[in-house]
């Protein structure tokens, strides 16, 4: 894929991404939805955890997810 | 906690149903907010948890050159090979803590342990070099020695090839003998030279402090991670800024890192890596008999990120974050190699061609095998944003991810991650997802290198950066998989996931991926239980709530909001070694528990109960007897330290109050080290220290019945019947391929396992006692590796006295009695079949199986504390030390040192 194309999807992603946000007020008594578990970020930290270490240690951009963790020549 | 702060905040009285309904929304909405930072609900503040993971990768395919075999036709004499080397397999456990010491302060505590092994890349060649340097008997490969420079063609010790004037690999069909004509043909394939890592082990600490004001928080996290060639610290600093009515949350964080490589090339690999261009940082290690390239560094990485969430509307909510990473100092790989070829200028003269023939090929006579080096610095910049939008009609949510990655390497990549997140009934969510994953090659990168350097020394590598290592090269990888996840009860929740993993170049976003002979797959396991330590209401072992001794505790805890005090149990405080020993008197009660055995050997080596010295005659004869025609080496590295780590999971069930079902899953983690007795006559032996080894990994997985047999007056008696499945490796091995390690190192027995127990328990006033037989009876003949180990017959009685409502002391006398090993795993073997009779022999007295079990006792002393209200009333503490009063070994064996036993218990 030409570089560009990469860029400009990347762009329309956050266009739409911001258009949502269009001043739309959302009360706390209408975020019951937002509150469900599976509505959280991340609902399974521990799977999660568990796959980015992984991945960081196979992929050459893995590590950036994970921040400040140790292991190094492990499981190479 | 906002929640809190919110409806205390809320007038207590006139509360129409309308207002309630509001409050409810707003307690649900506040209690959303936390999780939109990444800190997910489900991280809760309250919480323990443990979790097993399993990593397996495929086979690699290895080839090799048949040419020397092959009659005739030599253009295709490049074939593929059964690869008998184990592929990387990863055991890893996650326990964590959470809890708030106040309203505001969030304290947690995570550790992680991880156990691998098997083969892995060093450095790639063509398939003609013979890199894998595999033994073929009949075509079929029997053993293999990664050779980093060796050519099999050629039986010389130095890589050498044909190649086109684009560097592509030439297979020259005919011969490469002076006068013969050449042929070439392009066949040949590249492939990855394996090498083989014996079981290593890594752990990881750290712990976090939080707080919370109303609308930010900070947390701040120091930990460490420990292997033994690479140590890790590292620390970082999280906030969390709600604003805009908290419909949008920013984070941001500062991570410093600073690690430092201790890496000691194995002998094989040492004698084959060359260091040549090399700047410094390595050096070397003599241990007496072999010497050992060893290489140092130190690397600093700082991390920061920006991300921004934010609510949509009330179903959907977005994210888009920004992170920066800086590292500096020693960035590559030990373990990884580059091969460097020496072109020859004229070659052709050496075949004694006219210099103007084949002028469109290059020929190498010689290359090294060099370190990898990476630059020393390395900026890396990423780009993100989520959508996560919930489905009313489904019950379900869908999320996508993507990810661009940029670094001054020159690598780009970009993940692409969704996600369907569906609610079942009965407390099931079941969450597919699926990623996809590309990135172009290190601008550095290449599968080998050529040298051009007249004086044959690799000067022009001087001041070259390089790698081959297959994470720095253009690839493409497709994953996907699945979590379920089950409510058990209120606040207890376990979640099961599976990811499968396919690497392929052509995947690659262009299709241009650096080469199919680094494809690959992998799967992994996960399974986690997770109990939210406020939600759970517990049963557990209450006290009458009248006195407070424990004021401090309580302060600690929060007083007792949530204290429900209950019938005090009989058997208040087992001895927290004793296994078996409490029974659930309710029925439809719950309890989890977790337990923590550690023991020691690394006393003097024991003969029955005698010290011997190991450099005796009769050690050496006796304790690693020899077998076939063995004349050396034959306890030539008998164990100096042995230590087994046992984490044991407990979750026991009552469906009625005179049974109880127990599932017990374990996990099993060893270490010893050794000394090497580095020559012959042992008089003159020079010991030195060998590197621990480790074994371990997932245990054998118990399940059991409890049936109580009486009760009455303070006393009680139950039975317990039960078995262990063999899901334990047995097969755990050293960097040669067919020598397993000893049966101590082994992480499970590999056979079921019949395990009886009787146990009575009573207690009169603040006394209490009891006693307890149990056995393990093997119930097979032998293990899939012929061998068995011994069973066990075990007696143990103990007092205790509760000191006050929360403390209590006991006091255990136990002995054991264990039969020694039938049967024995096949012996560390040469790799060459011709050889291999005259080559048997035991490395250690503990390889031996004649030298395992024993007859032992033991004191125990233990202390109990059990938390009697507030928000943990009814967790239970547990420890007891182990210290031997008597050890007589069956054969040969270190001196027990003494054993430690914690356990944590929760009932509900």
């Amino acid at each position: 894929m030409p570089k560009k194309l990469n860029n400009a999807l990347f762009y329309i992603f956050l266009l739409f991404i911001f258009s949502q946000t269009a001043c739309q007020t959302v009360p706390p008594w209408e975020r019951g939805n937002l509150a469900k578990p599976i509505m959280q970020l991340s609902p399974y930290p521990g799977q999660t955890a568990a796959q980015n270490h992984i991945h960081a240690s196979r992929e050459a951009a893995g590590a950036m997810s994970s921040g400040a963790e140790g292991g190094g020549c492990g499981c190479n | 906690m906002a929640a809190t702060k919110l409806s205390s905040a809320a007038p207590e009285n006139r509360l129409s149903p309308d207002f309630s309904r509001a409050m409810q929304a707003l307690c649900l909405s506040a209690m959303a907010l936390p999780g939109m930072l990444g800190q997910a609900r489900a991280d809760s503040d309250q919480e323990a948890g443990y979790q097993y993971s399993h990593y397996e990768e495929g086979n690699r395919e290895i080839y090799t050159d048949f040419s020397a075999t092959l009659k005739g036709d030599k253009t295709n004499s490049i074939g593929k090979v059964g690869n008998l080397f184990h592929p990387i397999t990863v055991d890893s456990e996650h326990g964590f803590f959470r809890f708030r010491p106040t309203e505001e302060v969030r304290f947690a505590v995570d550790y992680k342990q991880d156990l691998w092994s098997g083969a892995s890349p060093i450095s790639t060649l063509p398939a003609s070099a013979g890199g894998n340097n595999p033994h073929l008997v009949n075509g079929i490969m029997t053993g293999a020695t990664p050779l980093l420079k060796r050519n099999t063609a050629t039986k010389t010790n130095v890589i050498s090839g044909f190649f086109t004037d684009q560097g592509q690999p030439l297979l020259e069909t005919l011969a490469t003998a002076k006068g013969k004509p050449l042929q070439f043909s392009n066949a040949d394939r590249l492939q990855q030279t394996l090498g083989y890592a014996s079981p290593e082990m890594r752990n990881q600490i750290d712990f976090k402090l939080g707080y919370d004001w109303r609308q930010t928080s900070l947390d701040w996290r120091a930990g460490a991670s420990i292997e033994r060639d690479y140590t890790s610290r590292y620390s970082d600093l999280n906030g969390r800024l709600d604003f805009n009515q908290k419909m949008s949350t920013l984070n941001f964080g500062l991570g410093y890192t600073n690690s430092d490589t201790h890496a000691i090339l194995d002998e094989g690999s040492s004698m084959h890596t060359s260091t040549a261009g090399y700047p410094g940082q390595y050096g070397y290690i003599a241990d007496g008999q072999t010497q050992s390239l060893l290489i140092t560094g130190n690397r600093q990485d700082g991390n920061l990120h920006l991300g921004l969430s934010h609510i949509l509307n009330k179903n959907a909510l977005a994210t888009a974050g920004f992170a920066y990473t800086y590292s500096a100092g020693y960035l590559s790989n030990a373990y990884k190699d580059v091969s460097v070829f020496l072109l020859t200028p004229d070659w052709q003269k050496s075949f004694g061609l006219p210099s103007t023939a084949f002028s469109n090929i290059q020929y190498a006579a010689s290359g090294v095998s060099a370190l990898e080096k990476r630059p020393d610095q390395r900026n890396q910049l990423s780009w993100d944003g989520s959508y996560t939008h919930y489905l009313e009609p489904l019950d379900a949510s869908a999320q996508l991810r993507y990810n661009f990655f940029h670094d001054d390497w020159g690598i780009n990549a970009h993940t692409f991650d969704g996600e369907w997140r569906q609610s079942l009934p009965a407390g099931w969510t079941m969450t597919p997802h699926v990623r996809y994953y590309s990135q172009s090659a290190a601008s550095f990168y290449a599968p080998y290198l050529f040298s051009t350097d007249p004086s044959g020394n690799f000067k022009d590598l001087a001041h070259r950066v390089f790698s081959s290592d297959q994470r720095l090269a253009a690839f493409g990888a497709l994953s996907g998989g699945v979590i379920l996840s089950k409510r058990i009860a209120d606040g207890l929740d376990i979640d099961l996931g599976f990811e499968y993993y396919t690497r392929a170049s052509a995947l690659q976003i262009t299709g241009a991926g650096s080469g199919d002979y680094m494809n690959y797959h992998y799967y992994t396991g996960n399974a986690g239980i997770r109990a939210n330590l406020e939600q759970l209401s517990h049963v557990g072992a209450g006290f009458d709530a009248d006195d407070n001794a424990l004021g401090w505790l309580n302060s600690l805890f929060g007083a007792g909001q949530n204290s429900s005090p209950s019938q005090r149990p009989i058997a208040p405080a087992a001895p927290a070694g004793v296994q078996f020993s409490r029974m659930l008197q309710q029925s439809g009660a719950y309890a989890l528990g977790y337990r923590f055995l550690h023991d020691n050997q690394d006393g003097a080596m024991l003969h029955g109960s005698q010290a011997v010295n190991i450099l005796s005659p009769s050690f050496i004869n006796k304790a690693c007897p020899l077998t076939a025609n063995a004349k050396t080496g034959a306890c030539s590295l008998p164990p100096s330290g042995n230590s087994h780590n046992v984490h044991q999971l407990e979750l026991l069930y009552a469906p009625t109050a005179w049974l109880n079902l127990l599932i017990m899953p374990q996990f099993v983690s060893s270490y010893q080290n050794s000394d090497m007795i580095g020559s012959t006559p042992r008089t003159l032996a020079h010991i030195e220290t060998r590197d621990y080894q480790y074994g371990g990994g997932l245990g054998d997985l118990g399940s059991y019945a409890l049936l109580k047999l009486w009760s009455g007056g303070g006393q009680q008696l139950h039975i317990g019947q039960g078995f262990t499945a063999p899901t334990g490796a047995i097969d755990n091995k050293s960097g040669i391929p067919n020598n397993y390690y000893a049966y101590n190192l082994q992480a499970g027995s590999g056979t079921w396992d019949y395990k009886p127990s009787l146990t009575y328990s009573g207690n009169f006033d603040a006394w209490y006692w009891g006693g307890q037989v149990n056995g393990t009876v093997r119930m097979q003949n032998h293990n899939d590796l012929n061998y068995r180990l011994g069973d066990i017959v075990q007696g143990s009685a103990w007092g205790g006295y509760q000191w006050n409502r929360w403390l209590s002391g006991t006091l255990r006398a136990v002995y054991t009695a264990q039969s020694r090993i039938s049967g024995a795993h096949p012996l560390n073997v040469s790799a060459n079949p011709k050889v291999a009779a005259d080559n048997i022999y035991y490395y250690g007295s503990n390889d031996a199986p004649q030298n395992y079990g024993g007859d032992f006792a033991d004191l125990g002393f233990g202390l109990s504390v059990t938390i009697p209200d507030g928000k943990f009333a009814g967790h239970k503490l547990s420890f007891e030390w182990l210290q031997p009063v008597y050890t007589y070994f069956n054969g040969y064996q270190l001196d027990r040192t003494g054993a430690l036993a914690a356990s944590w218990s929760f009932g509900f």
